[in-house]
């Protein structure tokens, strides 16, 4: 089974844990990681399905697709440094927040 | 004497008005700046998709264009002002992130890259340069750097 057949199911499992964050979190925080990680999805929606695909193929290995998730996140700070006004700390949580929740709902849709 | 003193709040609010508009002043657009970043992606580019091949074979175009990634992050930390270039650079450079820098030091370690991780990361690096040349760019303009269309 490839991400892109489960990308819904994916989705909404990233969503899940998003809302699991907000504990023991500050509230103001949590809304800023929910809304980035959100951005992201939509965005990198296309290379999520193509890259899950891979792994579920074995033309990617887990580190690989790790590599790559990170890869996207440190791209999506480039783009939040060009458009200023976004902290270091905010961006350093959001690249944790993303890799936790992203690699265990896309591990989980995968089946691996 | 009567002059300096009559004259005397002057120079302090000429130093507030410099101060404040140091504050708003964006840094300087560099052409050379955008000249080096666009050169290293290519070259990072080129060097990438040959990730197929041993690294020790290319283990001093890596050095090289590692030198030069790091000579521009240090050219852009020392413009006052200019600390989402410096960031950016930081990002890209890296050998524990994820950009060229980590890319180039996971080659080194693991010898070589599969195609299917090469063909996506390349991605990544271009990326990466892009947004740098678009921020870089966007100093001139006086406009908002949006996400580079066409990553990946």
């Amino acid at each position: 089974m490839g991400l892109s057949d489960n990308f819904q199911a994916f989705e909404d499992a990233v969503k899940d844990g998003l809302s699991a964050l907000a504990t023991g979190t500050l509230k103001s925080a949590a809304a800023d990681i929910r809304s980035d990680v959100e951005a992201f999805l939509e965005a990198s929606a296309e290379d999520l399905k193509r890259r899950g695909d891979l792994l579920a193929q074995g033309d990617l290995t887990r580190e690989e697709f790790e590599f790559l998730l990170k890869s996207q996140a440190d791209n999506a700070r480039m783009i939040a440094l060009s458009q200023r006004g976004i902290s270091k700390a905010r961006i350093g949580q959001f690249k944790r927040s993303l890799t936790t929740l992203v690699l265990r709902a896309a591990f989980a849709a995968i089946g691996i | 004497m009567t002059y300096l003193l009559s004259c005397g709040p002057r120079p302090a609010f000429l130093a507030l008005f410099l101060v404040l508009a140091a504050c708003d002043t964006p840094p300087p657009y560099s052409e050379a700046a955008v000249q080096a970043a666009t050169e290293l992606k290519a070259d990072s580019i080129a060097l990438l998709q040959q990730a197929n091949e041993p690294f020790p074979s290319h283990a001093d175009e890596a050095a090289r264009i590692s030198t030069e990634a790091s000579a521009e992050a240090l050219a852009a930390s020392r413009i006052p002002g200019n600390g989402a270039v410096e960031e950016q650079w930081r990002l890209i450079t890296d050998p524990d992130g994820n950009l060229l820098g980590g890319t180039l030091a996971r080659w080194e370690t693991q010898g070589t890259l599969s195609r299917g991780f090469r063909d996506e990361v390349v991605g990544e690096v271009a990326q990466a340069f892009d947004t740098l040349i678009c921020t870089e760019q966007a100093k001139q303009a006086a406009r908002s750097c949006a996400a580079p269309a066409g990553g990946n």
